[in-house]
């Protein structure tokens, strides 16, 4: 079981010899073969907690578990996969060779792990093989970039934002790909995103954070059935669970709007 | 998905390749050969000092000391090539140690920048007490020349690696060898191939700066000879020489360049490869 737990986690960061709060007191579940998404303004340090589960960072203070252990030992077990904001693909490597890179440094295959011609078929690019990086359009160097991130057979997915620099009706058309190859790995997947509608489309859990310092504003469960599909976006119930991350987000913005604005509001 | 295949689709580039090819060179060809007809025009009108020969006479002694001439080219060509090689290996190292630990690499440049600044003129007689006048002390003369650029390049190369890869790396629990060999090195080739490009005619540079001191066989000697026997059209032959051997040093490491690296890249991002 792949249970990703943050107990009272905070991150200072040393700006101009100053210690800067990015994250503060965040204690999270991440269940086990779930999906959830973190939304939040810029600021609100949601990359960087990404950034500690991947111990990519580590925190300040407090403790995070991958599967009861530290991310550390997870990530030396091969056993975190990560997909970037923009794809990261090496740019000399054909779309094999890239998709290929984690068995080369893992030195093969971790347990029966899928082979990469598979996994360049699971994400829709069979016959690209021996293309270059540079040949493809920006959703299919994303494509590349979720199948080197599924390469060791993760038993966590950290998704940085994957598919903000694509347009909306080819990132729609990518979520639904990455649910479908989420649940054929049954992976404890973790989507950072600034899209509500993204989020609540993705997710079991939305976890809407604040910023300055970041931190937990609040959990938003999700229960649509899955599998999820694009009709469901025009349901009563997905429209509600966006309101509900919209007011989470905004907090009293929402219910000032077209009332005379509070005093101390006008000063900015 | 269909869109984006026909985004996807690589163009064919080979057709008519010679056909450029000989496009390319036609221009500077045609160029080079005006210059020529008005340096001789104006020399037929005495225009020119008696320093600069006409290039019929510079030809004339070409066909008079031809067998000289690659004589002496041999041993500038091997010193030349043989501190090309050392000065790329020294540079290899020192950027390697330098971005494998940050720490070190203030004192890396600052060693570059000191054996870039010494006078080769000066250094080139002493070494040769130390060395010895043989090809040793040429090739190190040779490397010297050659080593600043190659070492601020490949530097610059090694840090030319995208953030997010980094972070890849990082993830992969990739060694510090498997960081340099698939990440660091691969990065830093295009930066590397730039500085090799510089690196090689200076490398020729400071083979004949070293035979200039001391040689008995080499086109630097042999340019020393003709200027003191006031031979000008031979003098000026070994100039054409020596820029021809620095212009082929520079065009094989522009042909390497093509052969490992490819066609000149084309920027990464969204959709490219198409226009």
């Amino acid at each position: 079981m792949t249970e990703i737990i943050l107990d009272h986690v905070s991150k200072d960061f040393e700006i101009d010899r100053r210690s800067v709060r990015a994250i503060d007191d965040v204690s999270l579940t991440f269940p086990s073969g779930s999906f959830s998404a973190l939304i939040g303004p810029s600021g609100c340090g949601k990359s960087t907690l990404l950034r500690l589960v991947a111990d990519i960072l580590g925190p300040t203070s407090g403790a995070i578990t991958i599967g009861g252990k530290p991310p550390g030992e997870a990530r030396l077990r091969h056993d975190i996969g990560f997909v970037f904001q923009d794809a990261s693909l090496l740019p000399w490597r054909t779309v094999l060779d890239n998709v290929s890179l984690p068995l080369e440094i893992a030195g093969g295959p971790i347990g029966d792990g899928p082979r990469p011609e598979n996994l360049i078929r699971l994400v829709g690019l069979s016959g690209f093989e021996n293309a270059k990086p540079a040949q493809l359009s920006g959703g299919m160097q994303q494509r590349v970039s979720i199948a080197r991130a599924l390469t060791l057979r993760p038993k966590v997915l950290l998704l940085d934002e994957p598919f903000g620099a694509l347009d909306e009706i080819t990132r729609q058309r990518m979520n639904l790909e990455l649910l479908r190859i989420w649940q054929e790995t049954g992976t404890t997947a973790i989507l950072v995103t600034h899209t509500i509608g993204e989020a609540v489309f993705m997710a079991d859990q939305v976890h809407v954070l604040a910023a300055h310092p970041g931190r937990l504003v609040t959990t938003i469960e999700v229960d649509l059935p899955r599998p999820r599909h694009l009709a469901m976006l025009q349901t009563a119930e997905f429209n509600r669970l966006e309101n509900a991350v919209r007011a989470a987000l905004f907090g009293d913005e929402l219910a000032d709007d077209g009332a005379a604005a509070r005093p101390e509001r006008a000063h900015g | 998905m269909a869109d984006e295949a026909a985004l996807a689709a690589p163009r064919p580039r080979e057709g008519g390749a010679i056909g450029r090819a000989a496009g390319r060179l036609f221009a500077p060809a045609a160029v080079i050969i005006v210059i020529l007809a008005i340096w001789e025009l104006a020399k037929a009108a005495n225009l020119l000092p008696i320093t600069v020969p006409a290039p019929s006479e510079i030809a004339g002694a070409f066909t008079r000391s031809w067998s000289d001439l690659f004589y002496h080219m041999v041993p500038t060509v091997l010193s030349a090539a043989a501190g090309f090689f050392l000065a790329t290996l020294v540079a290899l190292v020192l950027g390697a140690v330098a971005t494998s630990w940050r720490r070190t690499e203030p004192s890396i440049m600052k060693f570059a920048i000191i054996v870039d600044s010494i006078p080769l003129i000066a250094l080139t007689p002493i070494l040769m007490v130390w060395v010895g006048n043989g090809l040793a002390s040429r090739i190190v003369i040779a490397t010297i020349a050659a080593l600043f650029p190659l070492v601020v390049g490949v530097i610059q190369g090694f840090k030319a690696i995208d953030r997010n890869v980094s972070e890849l790396f990082h993830i992969l629990a990739a060694s510090r060898w498997q960081r340099l060999a698939k990440l660091a090195f691969p990065s830093a080739l295009p930066y590397l191939f730039s500085a090799l490009k510089i690196a090689a005619p200076l490398s020729v540079l400071g083979a004949l700066i070293a035979e200039w001191v001391s040689a008995d066989r080499g086109l630097g000697i042999m340019m020393t000879y003709a200027l003191f026997s006031f031979d000008v059209p031979l003098a000026w032959l070994t100039i054409v020489a020596v820029c021809l051997v620095a212009t082929i040093a520079y065009g094989l490491v522009a042909l390497a360049e093509r052969i490992v690296i490819g066609a000149p890249q084309q920027t990464t991002g969204g959709g490219g490869g198409h226009g």
